[in-house]
Parts: C-alpha cells; sequence; structure tokens
C-alpha cells in the first residue's frame, strides 16, 4: 500500500471514530440514564485549541473550561442560554431585567447599557464602548460567552487585542463549580486584567495566575518570545497545582448540577441600604432559602441553559409551573405552601404581582438606595463599600409593569451628555466630556466632591456651551439627568424640560421573598390604602447630581396607572369603610327580617288555607 | 362565565322588553311619549317632596325612596356591569370606588324600602286566583298579570339583595381565601345579575301600568 492511501485509510478511521466518538461523548453528559447520583467529573484538561493538557507542559496554558467540556457536552446548544445570549438577534429580550451600568464619575455619567434593547437602556456602542471594552468592564460579573466569544462583535480595532487577551468564553465553573476554593472574585479580576483565556483557570482553585495581557504590547504572543515593552508589566502567566493531577493526568473538578446559591449570589447579590437594617447580620435572606432551598431550585433549565426567570407571563408550561402562582397557587411542587389570602378581595390578584407584597424591603416614606453586584462590582477585591457609591440605584418603587401589575422596581436615573437633533439624541462619549468637567470642578477649591460631582447649573451652562463651540453643526448638546433634559436658553442660563429619555430606568426584582408574617397587607388594608401609605404615596428619589435638585423626590403614583388624586381619593375611602360596614350589616339583618317574616307570615297563610276554615 | 352569562342575559332581557313595547304598541312616537310620562312621574314624586304633611308623609316617603332605591340600583349596576361585560375584569379604579360608596346606601335605602313596601306588597287571594288561571292555561286580565309579576319582581328583588350583600360582607372579613373570594365574587355577580333583571321587570311593570293607566285615564297617575 503506497504513503497516499494509507494516509486515505488512516484519514477515514479517524474521521469515522471522531463521529462515533461525538455520538457517544454526547450521550455522556447530555442525556440522563435516570442515575440521580452526581457523575464525578476525573477529567483531563483541554486549552482553547482543544489540545489535551498534560502537567509538566511549557509553556503551561490555561485550560479552557468550553473545550474541556465540550468533550461530553453540546457546547453550541449551552452557549444559547440566557447568561450567554444577551447579543443574539433571535432571542426575544424577555421581560426587562437588570441592565450593566456604565459610570463615570467625571462626566457625571451613569448610563443603563445593555445588548437586549430593553426600552430605556442603550447599546454599549452608542456611548463608544467596543466590545472588547464591554467585557473588559463588565465581564467581572458574568459567566463568559455571548460577546465575549462571539466574532461578530468583533471591532477591527481590537483585533490584535483579542488575539492577547483571548476570548472570553463560557466558564461553566463560574456556576457548576462546588469547589470551596472556586474564587469567582479572581475570575473578576482576571477579566478587568484582560487576561480573557485565563480568567477561567485561573479561578479554578487549582491555579495561580499572574500578569496582565492588557500590559501587553500589540505585538505578543503567548506562544512567542516577545516580551513587554514596560519593563515592569508581568505578561499573563498561569501554574497549575501539580498534586490536582493524577497519574493519568487527570484533574478532579467538583462539579454540582444543583448550583449552590453562593454560585448564583456573586453576580445576583444586592445590598439595601436600610437604616432600619444596618448590618448584615440583621437583615433576613429569601424565605425560600431559608428554607433550605437554593437558586436553581425555581430558576431551573434544561440542556439550553434557558433558565427559568419564573415570572408570570413568560411563557407557559414548565416556566410557569415554576413562578410564585404555578408553585403556590397551583401544582404545591416542593412543598410549597398554598396562601389563604384571608380577607384579600380578588382584584388585588388581577392588579398586583406577588411580589408586590411579597419581595424586596418594606417600603418606607421615600425609596432606599440599593447596591447590587452587577452594578456596583460586590464581592471584587477593592469594591467601593461606601453606601452612597454610583451608581445610584433606588428601590422598592411600586410601578406599573407592561402588563399592568404592580411589581416593585429598581430605578436608576440616566445622566448623560448628548447631541439632540430634532427629539432624538446621539450619546457623546464620556471620555471626550470627562477631563473638561474634571478640570472645571477641581479648579474650584471650595467646592465639595461627594460621589456625584456636583454641578450648579452654571457648570452645565458652561459644559453645554464648551460643546456648542467643539463642533456646533453636530446637533444641539443637552444634558440629560435627575429626569429632566437640560438644554442652553442663553449663553449662562439653562432651560429644563421632561424628555423621555431622562425617565428613569425600571427593572422588577423578585428577591428577597419576605414571609406571610412580614408581607405587605399583614397589618390590613391601611398598608397600602393609607392616606400617606408608601405603596402610593412614597417617593421615588431622584439621583442626581445637582447642587439645587440633589433631593428631588417624584411620588410612587408616577409610575402607576392611575392618577394621585384617584389613589388618595380611594384611600380616603378607607376612613369611612368600617361605618360602611356596620351600615351594609344593619341593612342586611333589616332586609333578611323583613323576608323571613314575610316567608313566615305566608307559611302561616298556607297553614291556615290548608285547614279548610277550621279553627 | 360571569361576563358571558351577563351579556346574554342583559341581551335577553332587552329583546324581551323590546318585544313586549312593541306589543303594547309603544314604539315610535308613542315611545317618546312613554318616556316623556315616566320623567314627569319621576319629576312629580320629586316634586312631592314639598308637600309632605303628617297625613301623606309616608305615601311621600315610600316614592321618594323608590326613587333614591332606583336611582342608586342604577349607579351600581353601571358600575358593576360594565367593567365585567365590557373588559371581563374585576371592578377597579374610579368605578369601584363609586361603587362601595353608592353599595352601602342602597343596601340602606333598600331596607328601608322594604319596610315601606312589604305589606302593600304582600300576595291577595285575588294573585292567588291569578296563579291559578295561570296554572289551568286560563285566560288572565293583563292587569292581574302585571299585579302579579310586580309583587313577584318586589320579593325577589329583596330575596336577591340578601345573598349579593352577604357575600360582600364575608368577603370583607378575613374568613375566605383566595378561591373563597373568588366565589364570593361569583355570587355577588350572579346575584347582582338575578337583582337586576327582577329590578328591570318591576320597574317595567310599574312603567308600562302607569303608561296603560295615563292612556286610559287621560291624566298622569
Amino acid at each position: 500500500m503506497n504513503g497516499f492511501a494509507l494516509m486515505t485509510v488512516l484519514l477515514s478511521f479517524l474521521a469515522c471514530g471522531q463521529t462515533a466518538i461525538a455520538q457517544e461523548t454526547k450521550d455522556i453528559g447530555d442525556v440522563s440514564d435516570g442515575n440521580r447520583a452526581q457523575p464525578v467529573h476525573l477529567l483531563k484538561l483541554y486549552d482553547e485549541r482543544g489540545v489535551v493538557i498534560e502537567p509538566g507542559d511549557t509553556p503551561v496554558v490555561p485550560f479552557s473550561a468550553k473545550q474541556t467540556c465540550r468533550q461530553c457536552h453540546d457546547y453550541g446548544k449551552i452557549s444559547g442560554g440566557w447568561h450567554f445570549n444577551t447579543a443574539s438577534d433571535s432571542v426575544p429580550p424577555g421581560r426587562p431585567g437588570e441592565p450593566w451600568i456604565y459610570v463615570n464619575r467625571a462626566a457625571v455619567t451613569q448610563i443603563p447599557l445593555s445588548y437586549r434593547r430593553w426600552p430605556g437602556t442603550y447599546l454599549p456602542a452608542q456611548i463608544g464602548m467596543s466590545a472588547f471594552k464591554f467585557v473588559g468592564t463588565f465581564g467581572r460579573q458574568s459567566p463568559g460567552g455571548g460577546v465575549g466569544e462571539d466574532p461578530r462583535f468583533e471591532d477591527v480595532n481590537d483585533e490584535l487585542r483579542w488575539e492577547i487577551s483571548g476570548k472570553l468564553e463560557v466558564n461553566c465553573l463560574s456556576c457548576h463549580d462546588a469547589e470551596p476554593g472556586h474564587n469567582q472574585a479572581e475570575y473578576a479580576q482576571q477579566t478587568t486584567r484582560q487576561n480573557f483565556r485565563w480568567a477561567a483557570a485561573a479561578s479554578s482553585g487549582f491555579a495561580s495566575m499572574r500578569g496582565a495581557a492588557r500590559d501587553m504590547p500589540n505585538s505578543y504572543d503567548m506562544y512567542g518570545l516577545i516580551l513587554p515593552e514596560k519593563p515592569d508589566a508581568v505578561p499573563p502567566s498561569i501554574s497549575y497545582n501539580q498534586s490536582r493531577f493524577d497519574d493519568r493526568g487527570r484533574v478532579l473538578l467538583d462539579i454540582d448540577r444543583r448550583v449552590p446559591a453562593g454560585r448564583c449570589y456573586f453576580c445576583h447579590s444586592s445590598k439595601v441600604v436600610d437604616p432600619a437594617v444596618p448590618d448584615r447580620w440583621e437583615s433576613d435572606e429569601d424565605v425560600h432559602l431559608r428554607a433550605g432551598m437554593t437558586c436553581v431550585d425555581c430558576h431551573r433549565n434544561g440542556l439550553d441553559h434557558m433558565m427559568i426567570r419564573g415570572y408570570e407571563g413568560e411563557s407557559n408550561g414548565v416556566s410557569a409551573a415554576f413562578s410564585c402562582k404555578g408553585c403556590h397557587m397551583e401544582t404545591g411542587r416542593m412543598g410549597a405552601p398554598r396562601p389563604l389570602h384571608l380577607g384579600i378581595p380578588a382584584v388585588h390578584f388581577d392588579k398586583l404581582t406577588c411580589t408586590a407584597c411579597h419581595s424586596g424591603p418594606w417600603p418606607d416614606r421615600t425609596t432606599l438606595r440599593v447596591k447590587t453586584a452587577r452594578a456596583h462590582s460586590l464581592g471584587i477585591p477593592n469594591a467601593d463599600k461606601a453606601d452612597d457609591a454610583l451608581p445610584q440605584i433606588m428601590e422598592p418603587v411600586f410601578a406599573a409593569q407592561a402588563d399592568g401589575k404592580i411589581a416593585p422596581h429598581r430605578a436608576v436615573w440616566p445622566s448623560f451628555w448628548a447631541r439632540m437633533t430634532g427629539d432624538s439624541l446621539r450619546l457623546i462619549q464620556p471620555e471626550v466630556i470627562g477631563p473638561f468637567i474634571s478640570d472645571m470642578i477641581i479648579t474650584d477649591t471650595t467646592r465639595v466632591i461627594g460621589r456625584w460631582l456636583t454641578l450648579t447649573d452654571k457648570d452645565i451652562a458652561r459644559v453645554l456651551t464648551f460643546l456648542q463651540h467643539q463642533d456646533s453643526a453636530a446637533g444641539k448638546p443637552v444634558f440629560i439627568s435627575g429626569g429632566k433634559l437640560h438644554e442652553l436658553s442663553s449663553d449662562t442660563t439653562i432651560m429644563r424640560r421632561d424628555h423621555r429619555a431622562a425617565e428613569p430606568y425600571l427593572w422588577p426584582f423578585a428577591h428577597d421573598v419576605r414571609p406571610k408574617s412580614r408581607s405587605l397587607g399583614v397589618r390590613g388594608c391601611s398598608d397600602c390604602h393609607d392616606t400617606d401609605a408608601p405603596f402610593y404615596f412614597g417617593n421615588v428619589a431622584v439621583a442626581s447630581p445637582f447642587v439645587a435638585e440633589s433631593d428631588t423626590l417624584v411620588r410612587m403614583t408616577a409610575y402607576q396607572e392611575g392618577s394621585a388624586a384617584s389613589a388618595w381619593t380611594f384611600a380616603m375611602s378607607f376612613l369611612f369603610r368600617p361605618w360602611l360596614k356596620v351600615l351594609i350589616i344593619v341593612s342586611f339583618v333589616i332586609l333578611a327580617a323583613v323576608v323571613i317574616l314575610s316567608l313566615f307570615q305566608g307559611l302561616s297563610r298556607l297553614i291556615r288555607a290548608l285547614s279548610g276554615g277550621e279553627e | 362565565m360571569l361576563r358571558i352569562l351577563s351579556i346574554l342575559a342583559l341581551l335577553a332581557l332587552l329583546i324581551l322588553l323590546v318585544l313586549d313595547m312593541r306589543k303594547e304598541g309603544l314604539k315610535g312616537t308613542s315611545f317618546r311619549g312613554w318616556v316623556r310620562t315616566q320623567w314627569d312621574s319621576v319629576h312629580s314624586l320629586w316634586e312631592s317632596r314639598r308637600s309632605i304633611t303628617r297625613g301623606n308623609a309616608l305615601g311621600v316617603l315610600r316614592g321618594l325612596f323608590y326613587l333614591l332605591t332606583l336611582g342608586l340600583f342604577l349607579i351600581l349596576a353601571v358600575t358593576g356591569f360594565l367593567p365585567v361585560v365590557m373588559f371581563g375584569g374585576h371592578l377597579s379604579g374610579v368605578l369601584l370606588l363609586v361603587h362601595v360608596t353608592a353599595a352601602p346606601l342602597f343596601a340602606l335605602s333598600l331596607a328601608f324600602l322594604s319596610l315601606l313596601w312589604a305589606h302593600r306588597q304582600r300576595f291577595t287571594v285575588e294573585n292567588w286566583g291569578t296563579v291559578k288561571h295561570l296554572a289551568a292555561r286560563g285566560k288572565v286580565r293583563r292587569d292581574s298579570l302585571i299585579d302579579l309579576v310586580r309583587k313577584l319582581c318586589f320579593w325577589l328583588v329583596l330575596f336577591f339583595a340578601l345573598p349579593l350583600i352577604l357575600s360582600i360582607i364575608l368577603g370583607v372579613f378575613p374568613l375566605f381565601g383566595t378561591d373563597g373570594q373568588d366565589n364570593l365574587v361569583l355570587l355577588h355577580g350572579l346575584s347582582a345579575l338575578l337583582l337586576t333583571i327582577t329590578a328591570v321587570v318591576h320597574t317595567y311593570t310599574l312603567t308600562t301600568h302607569s303608561q296603560r293607566r295615563h292612556s286610559y285615564h287621560g291624566e298622569h297617575t
């Protein structure tokens, strides 16, 4: 047999073998045989090229969760899940959710971003943020995938940087690693250093990471010998704990199908700045977790990782069965108690979500600030622990959803500079405006600089004038902030007006869920139907950088379907309700007496008639 | 269910009334005359409060309470059925506010009305005779039939008012859960529907009868 024929036979054999393996491996990971025991994941590690990593390899390359896990699992299907499909055009965005909030204090900017195009959010590209920068900024609290590895989002200008940093592939370990040493904060730090391809391995608990791709020149090659230009810059490098490899080069990954709540919490924690609950030890966790459940008991998913978000109307079938209503009112799954809701008129269930009464902090006269993991980098070393750290998010805002039901929401007030043509806005890149504002503010030594760079009308006018002179043909410069659009009325004065772009971006939240004994309505109708009940008449604080308007408040009813006047009138009627109840009971007794008495009289006549006239 | 039932029942009632009106010759100009007569009757009842004396006080009160109850009933029927029939949902907002404010007044007014009218609306030997004639498929004078139907409607209104009011009294106390509340609302709606039908028929018999008398005697009754 000549060499060519031998090669052909060999390739055919390999191709058949590959197909058979692909078929077989799919069965290993993705199709259950019914055994409920947790499979042991003693695995060989693969790098991003799909090459097996052996202990002692040089250079040491980071393992790729994508390549390692795809040996047995359908990565293509998994990577289409909710956590990774933000930029997919084929996935409906669903109910508005928490956006990524870009903050640039120097530019007095906080702006909700999302690739899902939820109304009120902006695409990162609208503020000049490329996918590469987006991943470097927000990849810290994402499990990778999506724009982190989708070539459609690669900007030509970032091509070399992507080569150096690698892709931020889906990191299965972000959620499924039950190893105590798994360090998601390390993952976050690696993403900010642009060590995308190293991030999963670095956080795994059996690897150690040094250096930053961010500091490497465009010519850097991790497999080559080109050294960084800066002498103090350390090239990214990783080393493994060799004792974790067995004699066949396999590593035990402590994979948990039932993801622990702690893994979810890294990206989905929140801290309410509540004077009534100043410390963590004073707060209660979600009642479900207290009862021993974990997040994924309700937020389940199949292989496609389209996790059940759990809101009413999400879809029918399985998702509906795991909403509040699904478990508590219909299926009773997992022992969910069926609430009695004694004395609560049925109209409440048409008008309110379950979360309106059962979720979030107990409402007060004014909304509270809340810090979320994704907005405030919670859990990451050097995160700003101050209660008033930017961005400023408020909760609970009892606002009507698209389906008309009132639900508790979080709110962020956008603050940014833009150019306006007609009624449409084109955002100005914060980096352009930041230095000008910083110079202007810092030269004023009398000013107290808080979390916001506080601005006066004069400051805003100066910035707007600067922008106007910069490019007078590009559209009228405006400043969106504090719920208003600001524009120049003369060189030194500004004019404020309402604009839809200035309205807060609201997204509903559901956790922490409070138990029945701490739900709205437990003390009676007045919890919501009092003339000063926060549910209707609470104030939504407007986060604002203005000196004069820093305490601007908006009435809660502004976000509900009815007017404040009708809500107040309705609440007023509750003052008379006890009397009306008495009135109606008295009337009922009189009516019942008349009817019963007449019935008896009729009966008496009938008896007399039937007696045939005998006395 | 209540929405469909309400639509069907109210439509059927409307058709029956129109048919009966046509049978009675109430169409075109005579219908407008009938409306005018009713308005005049209401107006004269309202004006009778000015001429109240010790002797006719009860009679005037009877008329005024009837008017008051009818007015409140109309408010409740409109605010109650409008959201159910039009939108298929629960009452809420301004309509609910008006409904819950008018409801206790209606209940009280109806209670007084029952006290003032119960004796006059008791069934008599003549009514029993009409029933026997009807049972024997005999011919019955329209006046007798109207009198019987009117009294029957009066007592049915009082009877249906009991579950109507009770379902609300029970609903405002923490006694029933979600399912119970739903059932109470359904009971309230069904009672209201039946009460509406009987009240409309009662009013219709009263007005057509007065029209007939008006046309017979050529004067307002």
